[in-house]
């Protein structure tokens, strides 16, 4: 293209020089013309000039007599000019007509010159001086005459000159516009084929940028040829096509990283080691597109061993297939610790792909857990694939660290398993035991609340056989039925916490049922000067046993008043708290001491002596549990306790 | 009145403008005038001294313009009067302005034969049987003006040591016919039937055409006397005239000055002193004239 610009500018330049150097050329021509148009009018004023300055003279001749003065210099000069007139007249082209009138002129003018300085320089009689004077004034009137007669002469030429003057400025004009418009001309078809010539290409490029920006990566501009944009087009199209060839390996990277990333989490999901091989063989095949993979891991005893699954590879023939480690171990330090190329023909190995893969590429690749060998993974790619690359190796690293973990997690949860299941069973020995004591400590208390009414029966019964007072013997007996009713009641207690009784659920107002209970338990109210306090709030209904609420608000209440022997404040507070009614029963009793508030919920285990079962809390705190709530249990000595009771607001049945 | 003013400021800015070159011209001469004598044809003269005028320019710097004058005395009377900065003086010219116009003579010519100046000669026609100084009694005699030696003084001289001791007494006519060559021709044409010029002069005639020294012959010589002295005035700047001098020595030695001087018929320019007038006063003083009173202007009055 630029050889083609620089081609035009000299072609414009050419016939710019070529109209320009023609227009010169008959500048000078005409203008050595004009000069000696001007040189024949400067002659014809010369002339006039010289006629008038030989009248000057010729008058001076006349009037001055023989002393000059500075008008000499005038005369010399005048003079002089006639000389150098006449000479370029001759040095022009004339007919030989005018030449030979100026050869004789010339000569005038020399004789002139001859008389004239005589005339001057002589001073003589004034006789001598007059003769002078005459011959002097007769060549000056021969000058006059023959210079008004070459006017004719001298103006036809200037006429003839003038005309082929005028003639060659009108040819130089016409070839200067020529020149122009051919320029002109050849400029506009030039530019016109040189805008062309450059839009196409450039619009080309433009619609390949587009396309490009578009994501058509690859799209090839249409455009061929050995100029610039020729070249700029090939290399537009070749930047397009490393841009497209660029993107593919991003994107095939990217999804080599996906896999990858795919595969390590489902490696370190997998929770046993077969797994664990699998994903990590599946993710590298995917990854790499093997044709064959080999996983071979260092076992207990120090041998490494093919560890299925195998990918492209017979599993029966590796079956019971063992290296040695010592074998192992000098390849893996002969390799330096890196990925290495193997030959079909490998002394050692090569009995692992001797059957299998035949025209494969094969890398053996070590895997290392925590910087000691755990073994080694035999790849086999198609030689039509390509050999392992340097980026292979690279993802190949990164599975086999991800591997390595992901075996060590096998590991730790395999023994966390194991531990835990010894925790368990150490925990049901441990659950055993305690209920046995528990069974023991309750059989013991049972026997002692029971042996105390029996010994008095007993007691009685043996005084009965002596006693004949009827009276005593009523009253024996009396004391005997007494005794024996506490035992049933006892007994009767214990069943009652021993058996699982179905709940009656339906809608209470628990309002209602503490009521209930304090008309019930009024009378020792009155009696202990206790003052109830009720600080209800406005709660809703829930869904429980009433009668069994009942007592454990009984249980609950008269424990309170027995609290207050010397009489005292009984708080009962309703809230409800999230999920949960709260219902709380305070006094300003005696207080539980910590040691025993521990224990209170245990059966048997009473503060009260002969007075209580120690069954009523614990059978309470049941009857709570089974309603899905809980009791908990605050309390200061000599400040009075508080037992909060949880029912659900909600309960799914 | 503002429409006048806006007229007048244009205007006089104008004239402002326009009088800076006038004034520029008033205040120096921007050339170097030099005089000429006519010690042959002025025309020829002129043109003559032309290139080396044309040569002193181009070197100067400063245009060197010719005047010629059309007697020998007159370039005494006229020197400061027309402003001349130098000029090419004759032998008695030359004695008289050194004398009178206090200039400072500069170089000589030096003509193609070595010689740098000239001797006056009397000579007349071979046919006239003119041998010795009685007979030019009772003829003509063509001088060339009272201010030379050669054209004048010389002949004077001649004719003192004869015993004639007025020109009237011995021709029936005579006059000066102002310059040299003019001399000889007026012998040779028969104006006059002897004359005096001086030889250098002569000798070029006779170069030019041979047939001069067949016709004429010389009666008297006189030694010699410098010839076309060049002078400058002293109030020229001493740089200018230092300039001018060397310009004119060296000549020779200079390509294009060489050219000049073939053209002019020299071979260079020797250095001129005022001592190189002696000859001339010698000559006065045996004829009895001295240089301050010597009435130098040409005229017939008093011959």
């Amino acid at each position: 293209m630029r050889r083609k610009i620089i081609k035009y500018l000299f072609f414009i330049f050419l016939l710019f020089g070529i109209g320009g150097g023609i227009a010169i050329i008959s500048l000078t021509r005409t203008s050595s013309d004009l000069n000696s148009l001007i040189t024949l009018h400067r002659v014809e004023i010369l002339r006039q000039d010289l006629v008038i300055n030989l009248q000057t003279v010729q008058k001076h001749l006349y009037t001055i007599g023989t002393t000059f003065g500075s008008e000499l210099d005038v005369i010399v000069d005048n003079v002089q000019s006639l000389d150098r007139a006449v000479g370029k007249c001759l040095g022009c082209h004339h007919n030989p007509e005018i030449t030979r009138r100026l050869t004789r002129l010339t000569k005038y003018v020399e004789k002139y010159k001859d008389a004239l300085s005589a005339f001057i320089t002589t001073t003589a009689n004034p006789e001598r001086v007059n003769r002078l004077q005459r011959a002097a004034v007769e060549i000056g009137d021969v000058l006059l005459n023959e210079a008004n007669e070459m006017t004719f002469v001298a103006n036809q030429s200037l006429q003839e000159r003038t005309e082929r003057a005028l003639h060659d400025v009108k040819t130089i004009k016409n070839l200067l516009l020529a020149s122009l418009f051919l320029t002109m001309l050849f400029g506009f078809v030039v530019a016109a084929s040189l805008t062309r010539e450059i839009l196409t290409p450039v619009e080309e490029l433009i619609k390949g940028a587009r396309m490009i920006s578009a994501g058509k990566l690859g799209y090839k501009v249409n455009y061929m040829d050995s100029t610039e944009f020729g070249e700029l087009a090939a290399t537009f199209n070749e930047m397009s096509r490393s841009l497209k060839e660029g993107y593919e390996k991003t994107l095939s990277y990217m999804e080599k990283l996906r896999v990858l990333y795919k595969t390590t989490l489902s490696l370190h999901i997998a929770s046993e080691r077969e797994d664990v091989i699998r994903e990590m063989v599946e993710g590298i095949r995917g990854i790499l597109r093997l044709e064959g993979i080999v996983t071979m891991l260092r076992e207990d005893d120090g041998a490494f061993r093919p560890v299925p699954p195998f990918i492209g590879v017979d599993e029966d023939a590796l079956r019971d297939v063992a290296c040695e480690p010592g074998q192992v171990y000098r390849i893996y330090q002969e390799s330096g610790r890196r990925a290495v190329h193997l030959r079909r023909d490998h002394p050692v190995l090569g009995r692992f792909f001797s059957l299998s893969c035949h025209g494969c590429n094969i890398l053996l690749f070590w895997l290392r857990k925590k910087e000691e060998l755990a073994g080694c993974l035999l790849l086999f790619k198609n030689e039509k694939a390509g050999d392992f690359t340097e980026e292979d190796i690279r993802l190949l690293s990164i599975m086999g660290n991800n591997f390595a973990v992901a075996l060590e997690n096998v590991e730790l949860y395999q023994n966390l398993h194991e531990q835990m299941r010894r925790l368990k069973e150490a925990q049901e020995q441990l659950v055993q035991s305690a209920k046995l004591a528990a069974v023991g400590e309750l059989a013991a208390n049972v026997a002692h609340e029971i042996n105390n009414p029996l010994t008095t029966i007993l007691g009685y019964s043996e005084l009965l056989s002596e006693e004949e007072d009827p009276e005593n013997i009523k009253r024996d007996l009396a004391i005997i039925e007494s005794e024996s009713l506490r035992a049933r009641e006892i007994v009767q207690q214990l069943l009652e916490f021993s058996r699982k009784r179905k709940l009656e659920l339906k809608e209470v107002d628990v309002h209602d049922t503490i009521d209930g209970v304090l008309k019930l338990v009024s009378p020792n109210i009155k009696q202990s000067r206790v003052k109830v306090h009720r600080k209800y709030t406005d709660v809703p209904k829930v869904l429980v046993d009433e009668n069994q609420i009942k007592q454990v608000f009984l249980n609950l209440i008269n424990n309170a008043i027995q609290a207050m022997p010397e009489g005292g404040d009984l708080v009962i507070e309703t809230e409800t708290m999230g999920q949960y009614l709260m219902i709380a029963i305070a006094d300003t009793g005696m207080g539980i001491p910590d040691d025993v508030s521990r224990r209170i919920f245990e059966p048997f285990f009473t503060t009260k002596q002969d007075k209580g079962t120690g069954l009523g809390l614990p059978i309470s705190y049941r009857i709570v549990q089974e309603h899905g709530g809980r009791i908990e249990v605050k309390s200061r000595v000599d400040e009075g306790s508080t037992f909060r009771v949880f029912l659900p607001l909600r309960r799914d049945v | 009145m503002r429409v006048l003013l806006r007229c007048l400021i244009p205007l006089c800015i104008f004239f402002f403008l326009f009088s800076i070159p006038s004034l520029r011209g008033e205040t120096g001469k921007r050339y170097l005038l030099i005089g000429l004598i006519p010690e042959r044809n002025i025309f020829r003269q002129i043109d003559r001294y032309r290139p080396l005028a044309d040569y002193l320019s181009g070197r100067l710097g400063v245009k060197v313009r010719l005047t010629i004058l059309s007697r020998y005395g007159d370039i005494i009377d006229r020197f400061s009067q027309r402003g001349m900065d130098g000029a090419f003086f004759g032998d008695l010219t030359g004695a008289l302005a050194v004398e009178l116009l206090k200039v400072e003579p500069v170089a000589r010519p030096v003509s193609l034969d070595g010689r740098s100046s000239a001797r006056g000669v009397i000579i007349v026609r071979r046919d006239s049987g003119i041998r010795k100084p009685g007979d030019l009694k009772g003829k003509v005699f063509a001088f060339v003006d009272r201010a030379t030696v050669s054209g004048y003084l010389f002949p004077l001289y001649y004719l003192r040591k004869a015993g004639f001791n007025s020109l009237k007494e011995v021709f029936s006519e005579y006059y000066f016919t102002g310059s040299h060559d003019s001399a000889v021709f007026a012998v040779l044409d028969g104006r006059a039937d002897a004359g005096s010029l001086k030889d250098t002069v002569l000798n070029d005639l006779i170069r030019k055409d041979k047939t001069i020294a067949d016709e004429l012959m010389v009666l008297a010589e006189s030694p010699p006397m410098p010839e076309g002295t060049f002078c400058l005035r002293t109030d020229l700047p001493p740089e200018m005239r230092r300039k001018i001098r060397e310009l004119l020595l060296g000549m020779k030695k200079d390509h294009e000055g060489m050219k000049v001087l073939q053209e002019m018929g020299l071979s260079g320019f020797t250095p001129a002193s005022r001592n190189d007038f002696a000859p001339v006063i010698r000559i006065m003083k045996e004829i009895g004239i001295g240089l301050k009173d010597y009435d130098y202007r040409t005229t017939l009055k008093g011959r």
